[in-house]
Protein backbone atom coordinates (compact mmCIF):
# COMPACT_ATOMS: atom_id res chain seq x y z
CA UNK A 1 0.00 0.00 0.00
CA UNK A 2 2.67 2.57 1.06
CA UNK A 3 4.56 2.07 -2.68
CA UNK A 4 1.14 2.68 -4.03
CA UNK A 5 0.61 6.24 -1.98
CA UNK A 6 4.19 6.63 -3.20
CA UNK A 7 2.86 6.15 -7.29
CA UNK A 8 -0.41 8.63 -6.07
CA UNK A 9 2.17 11.21 -4.62
CA UNK A 10 3.89 11.38 -7.83
CA UNK A 11 1.31 11.02 -9.99
CA UNK A 12 -0.53 13.84 -8.01
CA UNK A 13 2.46 16.10 -8.36
CA UNK A 14 2.28 15.34 -12.61
CA UNK A 15 -1.16 16.42 -12.56
CA UNK A 16 -0.20 20.15 -11.13
CA UNK A 17 2.69 20.50 -14.09
CA UNK A 18 0.23 19.21 -17.07
CA UNK A 19 -1.45 22.19 -18.93
CA UNK A 20 -3.87 19.40 -20.04
CA UNK A 21 -4.93 19.13 -16.10
CA UNK A 22 -5.31 22.56 -15.92
CA UNK A 23 -7.36 23.03 -18.92
CA UNK A 24 -9.81 20.25 -17.74
CA UNK A 25 -10.03 21.75 -14.04
CA UNK A 26 -10.71 24.99 -15.51
CA UNK A 27 -13.37 23.62 -17.96
CA UNK A 28 -14.96 21.66 -15.35
CA UNK A 29 -15.05 25.25 -12.92
CA UNK A 30 -16.61 27.19 -15.13
CA UNK A 31 -19.40 24.85 -16.36
CA UNK A 32 -20.30 23.95 -13.21
CA UNK A 33 -19.67 27.95 -12.09
CA UNK A 34 -22.50 29.04 -14.87
CA UNK A 35 -24.92 26.23 -13.96
CA UNK A 36 -24.39 27.48 -10.26
CA UNK A 37 -25.23 30.87 -11.14
CA UNK A 38 -28.00 30.23 -13.45
CA UNK A 39 -30.01 28.18 -10.33
CA UNK A 40 -28.54 31.18 -8.26
CA UNK A 41 -31.90 33.20 -8.43
CA UNK A 42 -34.65 34.33 -6.22
CA UNK A 43 -37.29 31.62 -5.87
CA UNK A 44 -35.16 28.68 -6.60
CA UNK A 45 -34.86 26.12 -3.88
CA UNK A 46 -31.57 26.60 -1.43
CA UNK A 47 -29.93 23.60 -2.80
CA UNK A 48 -27.69 22.04 -5.06
CA UNK A 49 -29.59 19.05 -6.44
CA UNK A 50 -29.31 20.27 -10.08
CA UNK A 51 -25.80 21.46 -10.43
CA UNK A 52 -24.46 17.89 -8.64
CA UNK A 53 -27.05 16.20 -11.27
CA UNK A 54 -25.24 18.62 -13.61
CA UNK A 55 -21.50 17.44 -12.73
CA UNK A 56 -21.63 14.00 -13.75
CA UNK A 57 -22.60 15.16 -17.05
CA UNK A 58 -19.63 17.20 -17.36
CA UNK A 59 -16.94 14.54 -15.95
CA UNK A 60 -18.26 12.39 -18.55
CA UNK A 61 -16.28 14.36 -20.45
CA UNK A 62 -13.37 15.81 -18.14
CA UNK A 63 -12.76 13.04 -16.50
CA UNK A 64 -11.20 11.18 -19.69
CA UNK A 65 -9.27 14.06 -20.65
CA UNK A 66 -7.44 13.99 -17.24
CA UNK A 67 -7.11 9.93 -17.05
CA UNK A 68 -6.17 9.58 -21.10
CA UNK A 69 -2.21 10.08 -20.26
CA UNK A 70 -1.92 7.98 -16.95
CA UNK A 71 -1.16 4.44 -18.49
CA UNK A 72 -1.12 5.85 -22.41
CA UNK A 73 2.08 8.18 -21.81
CA UNK A 74 4.21 5.67 -20.08
CA UNK A 75 3.46 3.29 -22.78
CA UNK A 76 4.43 5.63 -25.54
CA UNK A 77 7.36 7.32 -23.95
CA UNK A 78 8.72 3.85 -23.04
CA UNK A 79 9.02 4.89 -19.18
CA UNK A 80 6.97 1.76 -17.80
CA UNK A 81 9.63 -0.61 -18.39
CA UNK A 82 11.38 2.17 -16.40
CA UNK A 83 8.86 2.01 -13.31
CA UNK A 84 8.86 -1.66 -13.08
CA UNK A 85 12.44 -1.94 -12.61
CA UNK A 86 11.61 -0.50 -9.31
CA UNK A 87 10.42 -3.36 -6.46
CA UNK A 88 6.63 -2.60 -7.88
CA UNK A 89 3.53 -4.91 -9.13
CA UNK A 90 1.61 -3.97 -11.49
CA UNK A 91 -1.59 -3.59 -8.60
CA UNK A 92 0.85 -0.97 -7.03
CA UNK A 93 1.23 0.88 -10.20
CA UNK A 94 -2.89 0.42 -10.95
CA UNK A 95 -3.50 1.45 -7.79
CA UNK A 96 -1.08 4.19 -6.85
CA UNK A 97 -2.25 5.96 -10.04
CA UNK A 98 -5.82 5.77 -9.64
CA UNK A 99 -5.53 7.28 -6.44
CA UNK A 100 -3.44 10.07 -8.25
CA UNK A 101 -6.14 10.89 -10.21
CA UNK A 102 -8.78 10.33 -7.94
CA UNK A 103 -6.95 13.19 -5.34
CA UNK A 104 -6.48 15.34 -8.67
CA UNK A 105 -10.44 15.12 -8.63
CA UNK A 106 -10.84 16.49 -4.65
CA UNK A 107 -8.67 19.30 -5.51
CA UNK A 108 -11.11 19.97 -8.91
CA UNK A 109 -14.03 19.80 -6.52
CA UNK A 110 -12.66 21.81 -3.40
CA UNK A 111 -13.65 25.24 -5.31
CA UNK A 112 -17.48 24.24 -5.40
CA UNK A 113 -17.74 24.42 -1.97
CA UNK A 114 -18.13 28.18 -2.38
CA UNK A 115 -21.32 27.23 -3.96
CA UNK A 116 -22.51 26.05 -0.24
CA UNK A 117 -20.68 29.03 1.09
CA UNK A 118 -22.84 31.14 -0.96
CA UNK A 119 -26.03 29.32 -0.43
CA UNK A 120 -25.65 29.89 3.35
CA UNK A 121 -25.10 33.33 3.41
CA UNK A 122 -28.00 33.98 1.16
CA UNK A 123 -30.33 31.61 2.75
CA UNK A 124 -30.69 28.23 4.95
CA UNK A 125 -29.53 25.48 3.21
CA UNK A 126 -30.73 21.56 3.58
CA UNK A 127 -26.92 20.45 4.39
CA UNK A 128 -28.25 16.51 4.27
CA UNK A 129 -28.09 16.62 1.01
CA UNK A 130 -25.22 18.13 0.29
CA UNK A 131 -23.51 15.90 2.54
CA UNK A 132 -25.05 12.94 0.12
CA UNK A 133 -24.19 14.74 -3.39
CA UNK A 134 -20.18 15.20 -2.47
CA UNK A 135 -20.79 11.90 -1.27
CA UNK A 136 -22.08 10.45 -4.76
CA UNK A 137 -19.56 12.62 -6.95
CA UNK A 138 -16.82 11.41 -5.24
CA UNK A 139 -17.85 7.82 -5.98
CA UNK A 140 -18.87 8.98 -9.67
CA UNK A 141 -15.14 10.26 -9.68
CA UNK A 142 -13.82 7.38 -8.48
CA UNK A 143 -15.47 4.95 -10.87
CA UNK A 144 -14.85 7.74 -14.13
CA UNK A 145 -11.39 7.34 -12.90
CA UNK A 146 -11.10 3.57 -13.09
CA UNK A 147 -12.68 3.84 -16.53
CA UNK A 148 -9.97 6.06 -17.95
CA UNK A 149 -7.48 4.43 -16.45
CA UNK A 150 -8.50 1.11 -17.82
CA UNK A 151 -9.02 3.04 -21.03
CA UNK A 152 -5.62 4.35 -20.99
CA UNK A 153 -4.02 0.97 -20.22
CA UNK A 154 -5.52 -0.29 -23.55
CA UNK A 155 -3.52 2.15 -26.19
CA UNK A 156 -0.61 4.35 -26.63
CA UNK A 157 -2.23 6.91 -27.89
CA UNK A 158 -3.88 9.65 -25.35
CA UNK A 159 -6.26 10.53 -27.61
CA UNK A 160 -7.79 7.41 -28.36
CA UNK A 161 -7.81 5.81 -25.29
CA UNK A 162 -9.82 9.82 -24.00
CA UNK A 163 -12.66 8.78 -27.10
CA UNK A 164 -12.81 5.23 -26.15
CA UNK A 165 -13.42 6.41 -22.28
CA UNK A 166 -16.10 9.10 -22.99
CA UNK A 167 -17.51 6.62 -25.09
CA UNK A 168 -17.89 3.99 -22.40
CA UNK A 169 -18.67 6.65 -19.88
CA UNK A 170 -22.12 7.59 -22.30
CA UNK A 171 -22.70 3.92 -22.56
CA UNK A 172 -22.74 3.15 -19.25
CA UNK A 173 -24.15 6.85 -17.90
CA UNK A 174 -26.18 8.39 -20.83
CA UNK A 175 -27.39 5.78 -22.66
CA UNK A 176 -29.66 4.07 -20.03
CA UNK A 177 -30.58 7.68 -18.61
CA UNK A 178 -32.06 8.71 -22.43
CA UNK A 179 -33.47 4.81 -22.21
CA UNK A 180 -35.69 5.38 -19.48
CA UNK A 181 -37.20 8.95 -19.79
CA UNK A 182 -37.82 8.41 -23.74
CA UNK A 183 -39.52 5.12 -23.62
CA UNK A 184 -41.78 3.50 -21.13
CA UNK A 185 -39.73 0.96 -20.07
CA UNK A 186 -41.05 -2.00 -17.73
CA UNK A 187 -39.63 -5.69 -16.41
CA UNK A 188 -36.09 -6.60 -17.17
CA UNK A 189 -35.63 -3.63 -19.61
CA UNK A 190 -36.53 -1.28 -16.31
CA UNK A 191 -34.37 -2.97 -14.08
CA UNK A 192 -31.13 -2.38 -16.86
CA UNK A 193 -31.34 1.04 -17.03
CA UNK A 194 -32.07 1.13 -13.14
CA UNK A 195 -28.00 -0.12 -13.44
CA UNK A 196 -27.09 3.42 -15.20
CA UNK A 197 -24.67 5.62 -13.76
CA UNK A 198 -26.48 8.65 -13.90
CA UNK A 199 -29.47 6.31 -12.46
CA UNK A 200 -27.66 5.26 -9.67
CA UNK A 201 -26.39 8.62 -8.74
CA UNK A 202 -29.64 10.16 -8.44
CA UNK A 203 -30.30 9.37 -5.02
CA UNK A 204 -26.98 10.86 -3.74
CA UNK A 205 -27.99 14.21 -5.14
CA UNK A 206 -31.37 14.36 -4.26
CA UNK A 207 -30.44 13.14 -0.85
CA UNK A 208 -30.53 9.86 -0.31
CA UNK A 209 -27.65 7.25 0.74
CA UNK A 210 -28.54 4.24 -0.23
CA UNK A 211 -26.06 1.54 0.81
CA UNK A 212 -26.75 -0.58 -2.39
CA UNK A 213 -25.53 2.42 -5.13
CA UNK A 214 -22.54 2.85 -2.22
CA UNK A 215 -21.46 -0.80 -3.33
CA UNK A 216 -22.68 -0.64 -6.73
CA UNK A 217 -20.19 2.15 -7.48
CA UNK A 218 -17.28 0.29 -5.31
CA UNK A 219 -17.92 -2.84 -6.83
CA UNK A 220 -17.79 -1.60 -10.34
CA UNK A 221 -15.01 0.74 -9.65
CA UNK A 222 -12.92 -2.18 -8.51
CA UNK A 223 -13.99 -4.49 -11.64
CA UNK A 224 -12.24 -1.82 -13.83
CA UNK A 225 -9.42 -1.47 -11.73
CA UNK A 226 -8.91 -5.25 -11.99
CA UNK A 227 -8.88 -5.33 -15.53
CA UNK A 228 -6.54 -2.33 -16.08
CA UNK A 229 -4.28 -4.69 -13.78
CA UNK A 230 -5.09 -7.68 -16.26
CA UNK A 231 -3.89 -5.33 -19.32
CA UNK A 232 -1.00 -4.01 -17.67
CA UNK A 233 0.12 -7.67 -16.75
CA UNK A 234 -0.52 -8.91 -20.02
CA UNK A 235 2.43 -6.59 -21.43
CA UNK A 236 5.01 -8.80 -20.24
CA UNK A 237 3.66 -12.07 -21.75
CA UNK A 238 2.48 -10.28 -25.39
CA UNK B 1 15.88 -31.34 -22.16
CA UNK B 2 13.37 -28.27 -21.85
CA UNK B 3 11.65 -27.08 -24.52
CA UNK B 4 10.74 -23.29 -24.50
CA UNK B 5 7.18 -22.10 -24.71
CA UNK B 6 6.02 -21.13 -28.34
CA UNK B 7 4.35 -17.27 -28.68
CA UNK B 8 1.03 -19.78 -29.07
CA UNK B 9 1.24 -21.37 -26.23
CA UNK B 10 1.84 -18.73 -24.28
CA UNK B 11 -0.90 -16.74 -25.50
CA UNK B 12 -3.62 -19.50 -24.85
CA UNK B 13 -2.31 -20.22 -21.46
CA UNK B 14 -1.99 -16.63 -19.90
CA UNK B 15 -4.90 -15.32 -22.09
CA UNK B 16 -7.27 -17.90 -20.77
CA UNK B 17 -6.13 -17.19 -17.39
CA UNK B 18 -7.08 -13.48 -18.06
CA UNK B 19 -10.48 -14.07 -19.81
CA UNK B 20 -11.78 -17.02 -17.01
CA UNK B 21 -10.10 -14.19 -14.04
CA UNK B 22 -11.94 -11.14 -15.55
CA UNK B 23 -15.71 -13.20 -15.95
CA UNK B 24 -15.23 -14.38 -12.57
CA UNK B 25 -14.16 -11.00 -10.96
CA UNK B 26 -17.43 -9.27 -12.87
CA UNK B 27 -19.89 -12.27 -11.84
CA UNK B 28 -18.78 -11.41 -8.44
CA UNK B 29 -18.85 -7.82 -8.66
CA UNK B 30 -22.88 -8.56 -10.22
CA UNK B 31 -23.88 -10.67 -7.35
CA UNK B 32 -22.42 -8.42 -4.82
CA UNK B 33 -24.50 -6.01 -5.99
CA UNK B 34 -27.70 -7.97 -6.80
CA UNK B 35 -27.38 -8.88 -2.90
CA UNK B 36 -26.98 -5.74 -2.06
CA UNK B 37 -30.39 -4.26 -3.79
CA UNK B 38 -32.45 -7.46 -1.49
CA UNK B 39 -31.95 -5.71 1.83
CA UNK B 40 -32.37 -2.10 0.82
CA UNK B 41 -30.74 0.00 3.47
CA UNK B 42 -31.53 3.77 2.59
CA UNK B 43 -30.13 6.88 5.07
CA UNK B 44 -32.88 9.62 3.81
CA UNK B 45 -30.13 12.89 4.63
CA UNK B 46 -32.94 15.41 4.02
CA UNK B 47 -33.86 17.66 7.22
CA UNK B 48 -37.75 16.94 7.06
CA UNK B 49 -37.13 13.27 6.34
CA UNK B 50 -38.91 13.86 2.80
CA UNK B 51 -38.14 10.52 1.33
CA UNK B 52 -39.19 8.54 4.37
CA UNK B 53 -42.25 6.36 4.28
CA UNK B 54 -44.69 5.84 6.99
CA UNK B 55 -44.01 2.06 8.35
CA UNK B 56 -47.54 1.44 7.75
CA UNK B 57 -47.25 3.16 3.95
CA UNK B 58 -44.17 0.48 3.80
CA UNK B 59 -46.12 -2.64 4.90
CA UNK B 60 -48.74 -2.17 2.46
CA UNK B 61 -46.60 -1.19 -0.57
CA UNK B 62 -44.44 -4.66 0.97
CA UNK B 63 -47.58 -6.87 1.21
CA UNK B 64 -48.95 -5.95 -1.83
CA UNK B 65 -48.85 -8.94 -4.55
CA UNK B 66 -50.64 -7.57 -7.52
CA UNK B 67 -49.31 -5.74 -10.11
CA UNK B 68 -50.25 -1.39 -9.26
CA UNK B 69 -49.63 1.50 -11.23
CA UNK B 70 -49.64 5.05 -9.17
CA UNK B 71 -50.11 7.84 -11.88
CA UNK B 72 -49.98 11.69 -10.85
CA UNK B 73 -51.82 14.13 -13.28
CA UNK B 74 -50.46 17.58 -12.77
CA UNK B 75 -50.62 20.65 -14.36
CA UNK B 76 -47.23 22.89 -15.02
CA UNK B 77 -47.40 26.03 -16.52
CA UNK B 78 -45.89 26.41 -19.58
CA UNK B 79 -43.00 28.88 -20.20
CA UNK B 80 -44.02 31.77 -22.42
CA UNK B 81 -43.32 31.31 -26.01
CA UNK B 82 -40.66 34.13 -27.37
CA UNK B 83 -40.12 35.30 -24.14
CA UNK B 84 -36.72 37.66 -23.48
CA UNK B 85 -34.49 36.46 -20.99
CA UNK B 86 -35.87 38.86 -18.51
CA UNK B 87 -39.38 37.36 -18.73
CA UNK B 88 -38.47 33.95 -18.24
CA UNK B 89 -36.42 34.60 -15.17
CA UNK B 90 -39.88 36.47 -13.97
CA UNK B 91 -41.63 33.35 -14.93
CA UNK B 92 -39.47 30.84 -13.44
CA UNK B 93 -39.37 32.89 -10.42
CA UNK B 94 -42.97 32.62 -10.37
CA UNK B 95 -43.39 29.30 -11.16
CA UNK B 96 -40.50 27.59 -8.83
CA UNK B 97 -42.98 26.70 -6.00
CA UNK B 98 -45.06 24.64 -8.16
CA UNK B 99 -41.99 22.92 -10.06
CA UNK B 100 -40.60 22.21 -6.41
CA UNK B 101 -43.85 20.77 -5.15
CA UNK B 102 -44.04 18.39 -8.55
CA UNK B 103 -40.39 17.20 -8.32
CA UNK B 104 -40.73 16.44 -4.60
CA UNK B 105 -44.10 14.87 -5.88
CA UNK B 106 -41.99 12.52 -8.65
CA UNK B 107 -39.56 11.67 -6.09
CA UNK B 108 -42.06 10.17 -3.56
CA UNK B 109 -43.07 7.98 -6.53
CA UNK B 110 -39.89 7.06 -7.23
CA UNK B 111 -39.62 6.22 -3.31
CA UNK B 112 -43.04 3.99 -4.52
CA UNK B 113 -41.57 2.25 -6.92
CA UNK B 114 -37.89 1.40 -5.45
CA UNK B 115 -39.94 -0.06 -2.45
CA UNK B 116 -42.26 -1.97 -4.05
CA UNK B 117 -41.72 -4.83 -6.59
CA UNK B 118 -45.49 -4.97 -8.16
CA UNK B 119 -45.26 -1.16 -7.94
CA UNK B 120 -45.42 1.15 -12.05
CA UNK B 121 -45.52 5.22 -11.11
CA UNK B 122 -45.70 7.40 -13.60
CA UNK B 123 -46.27 11.48 -13.10
CA UNK B 124 -47.58 12.98 -16.37
CA UNK B 125 -47.70 16.69 -16.50
CA UNK B 126 -51.36 17.28 -18.37
CA UNK B 127 -50.44 20.31 -20.13
CA UNK B 128 -46.97 19.09 -21.97
CA UNK B 129 -48.00 15.38 -22.48
CA UNK B 130 -51.83 15.48 -23.55
CA UNK B 131 -51.12 12.00 -25.85
CA UNK B 132 -49.93 10.14 -22.71
CA UNK B 133 -53.08 11.50 -20.91
CA UNK B 134 -55.33 10.04 -23.72
CA UNK B 135 -53.29 6.81 -23.58
CA UNK B 136 -53.84 6.67 -19.87
CA UNK B 137 -57.27 7.37 -20.15
CA UNK B 138 -57.58 4.56 -22.79
CA UNK B 139 -56.08 2.62 -20.75
CA UNK B 140 -58.15 3.16 -17.56
CA UNK B 141 -61.16 2.60 -19.76
CA UNK B 142 -60.10 -0.64 -21.04
CA UNK B 143 -59.62 -1.91 -17.45
CA UNK B 144 -62.98 -1.02 -16.73
CA UNK B 145 -64.65 -2.14 -19.50
CA UNK B 146 -66.46 1.19 -20.48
Amino acid sequence: MSRSVTIARRELASFFYSPIAYVAMALFLLLCGILFWDDFQPGQPVAMRTIFEWMVWVLVFVIPVLCMGLLAQEWSTGTFETLMTAPLSESDVVLGKFLGSLLFFVFMLAPTLLYVALLAMYGRPDLGPIFSGYVGILLVGGLFSAVGLFCSSLTRSQVVAAVTAVAVLFLITIVPWWAATRTPLAGFWRKVADQGVFTRYADFAKGIIDAGNVVFFVAVTGVFLFLTVKVVESRRWK
Amino acid sequence: MEVSESQRQRWLKYGANVVVSSILVIALAAVVIYLASLRPRRIDTTAGGLYSLRPQTLSVIRDNSKPVKIVSLHKLPQPPRDATRDEMRAWEESNAEAAQRVQVLRDLLAEYRSKGRNIEVDAIDTLKEPAKEDALIREVEQELGL
